[in-house]
């Protein structure tokens, strides 16, 4: 039996975030329970054959904004498919659309892990990024969230319009004293498209400059390792989350809704990021077969996201000898930018924000 | 001497670029009905597509026309002159191809730096000048003023001259007609052995090199066996012919006679520009007097901005060259640069016609290097090199003193700019000769300086200090001894060669610190500090630093990110395909082009 992650998206928001270029529309709640009925029809659709699955993510969007019996309807239609055995099952909101109530309703249907899309605990920040959210309904929300007794993954950012070394410093901790224990730490990449795009274009708003931003970062980074939050990848610390380590070790996944991506085999699949052809029954499409050495890139290019960087016993057992060989003598030139060990090959801490440079140089 | 010969008109136009020259000689075409109006391209003799944008004439076109006057059919035949300094050999050939020349000067403008350039060259070369006043139909037009000016600063009499509009067709007859009375037909003896100029040459795929020649004695026709003076190789020549203005053949070109000649000549290198064509036995033992190998004035590199792109910039050259035997190039190597050649060039605008012929017409990514001229280094052993290339100087212990290329510089102003643009020539190292306040609204202003300040920023310092009213020429006046010292750059310790310039050694702290200003801004940083420094000889004028860079990673890497994650990664590793490795620096392309901007 083949391990197998599951990824589900609900495209739907309350209010779209003015930096957001992500597949996902405010509101539309006419379409939500045509959109369910499709997703629940994609699932059973899928051949399962030889696959047992051990981690669900629901990703969106902001899942937590649908009514709960949706989410409920979706595990039932995986449950019915899937053979189970599930070490993690992920939920995504935001600090205004989880209530006691379906907290509950999560817990009872099996979900273990809570991820919110705090960002920010400073007002100003918060309503610069277009948060629907404020700084009081955030921490209620960590509040209530960890009093459930399940996993709780906080999404915060940096970079943001606004912020200081101050702010970015004072969040975090607020986020840790609340007793979360898994962080995950985004810098803002500003995408064109995007309302904040043209206010920035515009000089409406300022973004801190790159030295800033690494500045807020390590900040960051360095007071959730004071509280035992270590890094596992660059924007990740704390408890791993078992479903994006898939991701990044090359793990069958099959993503399920509009714009989901999956990997099955060695082939790279996408859906339709139109939500009218998707729920008109609009199938999964081949993106990429990849080849062995686009296997090799992809293994290299994800695993030296993670602090302990590249496995060599799982690269050589995937790959054979031959694959180290060639990536060590890649590296040669680069080698005062990693670790290596006879165990794994990473890049060294001071390093880690700089990775795509060094990346780019191996693939 | 024939009566055939006195029915035959040989004549240029000369005119200050904008004057005029390419519409009047459209209009003089149309009169003529040269040219079916169906066929009318707005200036047909301006062929290349940078000429018509440029408004300027690089090659050259002569065409024949036929007018009847008083009853009698004459051939007029009109040579294009290109209407530039850099080319003024060549503008000097094609006067010599000619028995007289029609001077236009502007109604509004009247004489300019280039109208009085081309007086001198016509005069030089015997030639009868007709003078014209075009351009009468604007309301700034001042016809009276413009014949004062040719009676008092040209010395000819204008009491006859025909007042024209080119563009609105005015009075173009009453030109024809002075160009028949006026001017001076042929003399030749059509009996003699073949003497004939080359006074242009082009290329063509399938005929090879063309010779746009006139001929002076004699006759020649398919058949006729011919020797060249300049290289000594002989040729059957296999086809004659004239321009109409396209090529149309005829049996035989006869003393007096402007045409074109192939005889199989693979190379335009063959059909030198001025060479004399004779019999290859029984010729002429004298050729006609003025030729001379053009020599380049500026150099620079050329390099592909992809290195693997080298052969075909190679075949890009090979094939302008055929056209433009004035155009040298060289292979040449740099450390930072890779493969590229060293080029030549007559001036600074037949650089950047090159340039831009080379990215348009061939659509290469090229990296030039900054302009440079050519230094006689005189070594300690007494003996002299030419340098065109700073990497190619000798260690400075092997130095006796060096020599710079100085140029006579005219510049033609309105009298506002006088203190602007003397300014600009004393911080061009330039020594005041002489100042000429031609009428009330001219001056012209006469200095020497190194031409290495001419090829840096000297015209757009100039058209930006005067808003484009001053004009300016330049012809050169000699070498002289000069305190010239090599300008290194090095970045993160290392030399880089593509960047090293040859400079005054007052100007070396300036141009030293504004180059490393400038790289500053175009070189990305990267995973370590880069030092730029700027050094003469071993002490170091100028420093700034490129920090190192903090951040490049994506935020975040999931499932539906990975494939865009992966695209993002290519098109970085793409780019650093146009990096250039100088060290352990990447340099981007653009970086080597920054030295030749502008400074203001």
């Amino acid at each position: 039996m083949e391990k197998l992650s599951i990824y589900i998206h609900i495209p739907f928001c309350e209010n779209k975030c003015k930096y957001c270029d992500f597949v996902s529309f405010a509101c539309k709640g006419e379409y939500v329970e045509k959109y369910i009925a499709r997703l629940v029809q994609e699932i059973n659709d899928f051949d399962s054959s030889g696959y047992v699955v051990d981690s669900i993510f629901i990703g969106g969007g902001t899942p937590t904004f649908i009514n709960e019996k949706h989410i409920a309807s979706i595990f039932q239609a995986v449950k019915g498919n899937f053979k189970l055995d599930l070490k993690e099952f992920t939920i995504e909101g935001n600090p205004s659309s989880y209530t006691q109530e379906k907290v509950k309703f999560y817990k009872e249907l099996g979900i273990t892990r809570l991820s919110v899309g705090v960002q920010s605990l400073n007002d100003k920040v918060l309503k610069g990024i277009g948060r629907i959210h404020n700084s009081k309904q955030a921490c209620d929300c960590l509040k209530m969230l960890v009093q459930s007794g399940l996993d709780i993954n906080c999404d915060m950012m940096v970079g943001l319009p606004y912020q200081t070394l101050d702010i970015v410093k004072n969040d975090i901790k607020k986020v840790i004293d609340f007793g979360v224990k898994s962080v995950s730490c985004y810098s803002l990449i500003l995408e064109e498209s995007t309302p904040l795009y043209d206010k920035v274009s515009s000089k409406q708003l300022v973004l801190p400059n790159d030295d800033l931003t690494v500045e807020m970062y390590d900040i960051a980074k360095i007071t959730l390792q004071k509280s035992g939050l270590n890094r596992y990848e660059v924007s990740n610390f704390g408890k791993p989350c078992l479903h994006n380590i898939g991701y990044w070790t090359l793990k069958e996944y099959v993503g399920f809704g509009l714009s989901a991506h999956s990997l099955i085999g060695n082939v790279r699949y996408y859906n339709t990021s139109d939500l009218a052809k998707y729920i008109a029954g609009s199938s999964r499409q081949v993106e990429e077969v990849l080849s062995r050495d686009d296997m090799i890139a992809e293994y290299i290019m994800l695993a030296l996201r993670m602090d302990s960087g590249i496995d060599i016993e799982f690269m050589t057992n995937k790959f054979g000898q031959e694959s180290i060989k060639k990536l060590l003598c890649d590296i040669d030139n680069d080698k005062m930018y990693y670790n290596i060990t006879d165990k794994n090959i990473a890049i060294k801490d001071d390093y880690m924000y700089l990775s795509n440079s060094l990346i780019a140089n191996l693939i | 001497m024939s009566t055939r010969q006195e029915h035959i008109r040989n004549f240029c136009i000369v005119a200050h670029i904008d004057h005029g020259k390419s519409t009047l000689a459209d209009r003089i075409m149309d009169v003529t009905e040269t040219v079916s109006k169906r066929d009318q391209k707005q200036q047909l003799l301006d062929s290349m597509d940078i000429e018509r944008e440029r408004g300027i004439t690089i090659k050259l076109t002569p065409v024949k026309m036929k007018y009847t006057y008083k009853g009698e059919d004459y051939y007029l035949n009109l040579i294009d002159t290109p209407g530039h300094v850099d080319f003024t050999y060549e503008v000097s050939r094609s006067l010599a191809a000619c028995e007289g020349a029609i001077l236009i000067v502007d109604a509004s403008q009247g004489i300019e730096a280039q109208t009085l350039t081309n007086v001198y060259l016509a005069l030089d070369n015997d030639l009868e000048i007709l003078p014209v006043i075009n351009k009468i139909d604007l309301p700034s037009a001042r016809p009276e003023e413009a014949k004062q000016e040719i009676e008092d600063v040209i010395g000819l009499d204008a009491s006859e001259v025909p007042l024209v509009s080119a563009k609105e067709g005015i009075n173009i007859e009453q030109v024809i007609e002075q160009v028949i009375e006026k001017l001076p037909h042929p003399t030749g003896d059509e009996d003699k052995p073949l003497k004939a100029l080359i006074f242009d040459s082009v290329y063509d795929s399938y005929k090879g090199a063309i010779s746009l020649i006139r001929v002076v004695d004699g006759r020649v026709k398919a058949g006729t066996k011919i020797k060249m003076f300049a290289t000594g190789k002989s040729y059957e020549v296999t086809e004659v012919g004239i321009f109409n203005p396209k090529m149309i053949a005829v049996d035989e070109l006869m003393a007096g006679d402007v045409g074109y000649l192939c005889a199989s000549i693979k190379n335009v290198s063959d059909t030198k520009v001025g060479d004399t064509i004779t019999l290859a036995s029984g010729g002429i033992t004298e050729p006609l007097p003025g030729y001379k190998n053009v020599m380049p004035m500026v150099y620079s590199g050329i390099y592909p901005a992809d290195g693997a792109k080298y052969g075909d910039l190679k075949d890009a050259l090979e094939k302008l060259q055929l056209n433009d035997a004035s155009l040298l190039y060289e292979p040449e190597v740099s450390v930072a640069l890779g493969f590229g050649f060293r080029c030549g060039f007559l001036g600074l605008l037949h650089m950047e016609i090159i340039q831009e012929r080379l990215e348009r017409e061939f659509d290469l990514d090229i990296i030039t290097t900054a302009p440079s001229v050519s230094y006689h280094v005189i070594k300690t052993d007494g003996s002299m090199v030419e340098v065109a290339n700073p990497t190619n100087l000798p260690p400075q212990s092997e130095i006796d003193y060096m020599e710079e290329p100085i140029v006579r510089a005219y510049l033609y102003t309105p009298p506002e700019y006088v203190g602007t643009i003397m300014e600009l020539c004393q911080d061009k190292r330039g020594v005041h000769i002489d100042m000429t306040y031609l009428d009330t609204t001219r001056v012209r202003i006469e200095y020497e300086i190194p031409l290495n300040e001419i090829v840096y920023d000297f015209f757009d310092s100039l058209k930006s200090r005067t808003k484009g009213y001053a004009s300016f020429d330049y012809e050169i006046a000699g070498y002289r001894q000069s305190s010239l010292v090599k300008l290194d750059i090095m970045l993160n310790g290392e030399i880089c060669d593509a960047l090293s310039l040859i400079v005054h050694k007052d100007k070396a702290y300036a141009r030293g610190r504004s180059i490393a200003e400038k790289l500053k801004e175009v070189i990305p940083r990267q995973m370590f500090e880069i030092p730029i420094q700027a050094s003469v000889g071993s002490k170091v004028i100028a420093r700034e630093t490129v920090k190192a860079m903090r951040k490049d990673v994506l935020a975040k890497c999931y499932g539906g990110d990975i494939t865009r994650k992966k695209k993002l990664l290519e098109k970085q590793k793409e780019g650093k395909k146009r990096m250039r490795q100088v060290g352990t620096v990447q340099v981007p392309s653009e970086a080597f082009m920054t030295i030749l901007k502008f400074d203001k």
